[in-house]
């Protein structure tokens, strides 16, 4: 039986370290249940069976995993691909660069803005080519 | 204790204000001589020039209360009964005035510092985490074309499967040189810097500032891989990327990002005249170093006399520290 989520429309771009850890061993072994999730944590980083169960319960109202009720334990398993995480990491980010609130976090080589049109980029190519022409074929 | 920790605050808050405003009403004579020189150093004296009034107010406060510099620098003088006095007559209105403003001041920075850092932390760890480590860089799979440095102290570079995909190996190495430069130079962290120095102007100024350094940032990258490459490939390489970027459908519509449009067009333009841009000679750069120097010195008597007018006319019964 699979049990439907209350709140799903939380962005995935709050996630903390132990919910990309927990993320990557669904990722890696779909459909386990709490126990199976925290032995797959690697050893170093590993956390109580408890902290594994509220930390699945937090992705699973975040939208990322779903579950199976099999017996009295539910198994888990990730409803939201690596690529589509990543996607909309990259979506946010793009959106974050837009309004300058990433400004002092990253750089971007060129930005996101579509501010220029192709009549401009077509211009700025043929100043280029000009300028490559008047240096003798392409050497500065 | 709070008589000066807010006498001190109330000085360096009004001396800065006053400084940020000084530097915000010569800034378009300043801006085309920056935006002259070699980016590696206009994008240095760019970003001295908008720290200057934070370090500037700090300093010279600071030096205010140093007894045994300020004796150096402020000529023998008395007040009322004629008391000595260090290191200035104070009030206790204007004290708990500066106590509490500069605790405000002081919060405000401190959380948008902190949020800053909690989002880089954040996007850091969760790239590292999604994304494939290839030697220097982080592979991305997404097929938006994106490439992007990330992180402070110890900034990472991420290319998109996108941007892989849509470029040459040769592009890909002008790119990689480009973010290695944002990387060796702490980019991100001179643009934090920037920011919390000049928190004190207003979102429309401080906007036109950073989209002004960040073009400059941008304009030393590409000189810097330009010197590999040369001009011309780091040119065609820019258009190139912005047409993978135009073809996708993530880009947003023209005129959302206000000041900092047509950027590419900007930096496609100063490689193609980058013969027209200056270095400055060491020398000039000691003389204006120490032009500045003596600027500050010079300011401590004027600002020592300044501030005791200012306590005496906002305090009628002004007391001495001795």
């Amino acid at each position: 039986m699979i049990k439907k989520r209350s709140s799903s429309n939380v962005l995935p771009n709050t996630l903390g370290e132990l919910e990309l850890l927990v993320m990557e061993a669904l990722w890696q072994q779909p459909h386990q249940d709490a126990k199976n999730v925290c032995s797959n944590i690697p050893r170093n980083r590993q956390p109580t069976l408890n902290t594994v169960q509220s930390t699945l319960e937090r992705l699973y109202k975040k939208g990322l995993v779903d579950r199976i009720k099999t017996g009295h334990a539910y198994t888990y398993y990730a409803s939201f691909s690596r690529s589509n995480l990543l996607a909309r990491l990259m979506g946010d980010v793009i959106h974050l660069l837009h309004d300058g609130r990433l400004e002092t976090i990253l750089s971007s080589f060129v930005n996101v803005a579509a501010d220029l049109d192709d009549k401009s980029l077509n211009d700025l190519e043929a100043l280029i080519a000009k300028k490559k022409q008047d240096l003798g074929g392409g050497a500065e | 204790m709070i008589n000066v920790l807010g006498t001190f605050s109330a000085i360096w808050l009004v001396l800065w204000v006053l400084l940020s405003v000084l530097f915000v009403v010569i800034y378009p004579v300043v801006r085309p001589l920056l935006f002259r020189l070699h980016p590696r150093y206009g994008s240095a004296l760019l970003l001295f020039y908008w720290t200057v009034p934070f370090l500037a107010s700090i300093s010279s406060t600071s030096i205010l209360f140093m007894p045994t510099v300020e004796s150096i620098l402020v000529d023998a003088h008395c007040h009322a009964e004629c008391l000595e006095h260090a290191p200035l007559i104070y009030s206790n209105g204007l004290a708990w005035f500066g106590v509490v403003i500069g605790s405000i001041v002081f919060v405000l920075l401190s959380v948008q510092f902190l949020l800053t850092m909690t989002r880089s932390v954040q996007l850091h760890r969760q790239f590292n985490s999604l994304g494939r480590p290839l030697g220097e860089y982080y592979a991305i799979k997404s097929q938006c074309p994106l490439v992007f440095t990330l992180g402070w102290w110890h900034p990472s570079i991420y290319v998109s499967d996108g941007l892989a995909q849509g470029c040459d190996e040769w592009d890909l190495s002008i790119i990689l040189l480009h973010e290695q430069a944002h990387q060796e130079r702490r980019d991100n962290l001179r643009l934090l810097l920037a920011r919390l120095c000049s928190a004190i102007l207003s979102q429309n100024l401080a906007r036109q500032m950073m989209a002004d350094l960040q073009l400059m940032t941008e304009e030393a990258c590409d000189f810097r891989a330009a010197e590999k490459f040369g001009h011309i490939a780091v040119a065609e390489t820019l258009i190139k990327v912005k047409r993978l970027l135009m073809a996708h459908p993530a880009p947003l519509p023209m005129g959302v990002l206000g000041f900092a449009e047509r950027e590419v067009e900007t930096r496609i333009m100063a490689l193609l005249n980058a013969a027209n841009r200056v270095s400055p000679k060491p020398w000039q750069l000691v003389f204006l170093g120490a032009g500045i120097l003596l600027a500050l010195l010079l300011l401590v008597s004027p600002l020592h006399h300044g501030s005791e007018w200012v306590i005496t006319f906002l305090a009628a019964d002004v007391p001495h520290l001795h």
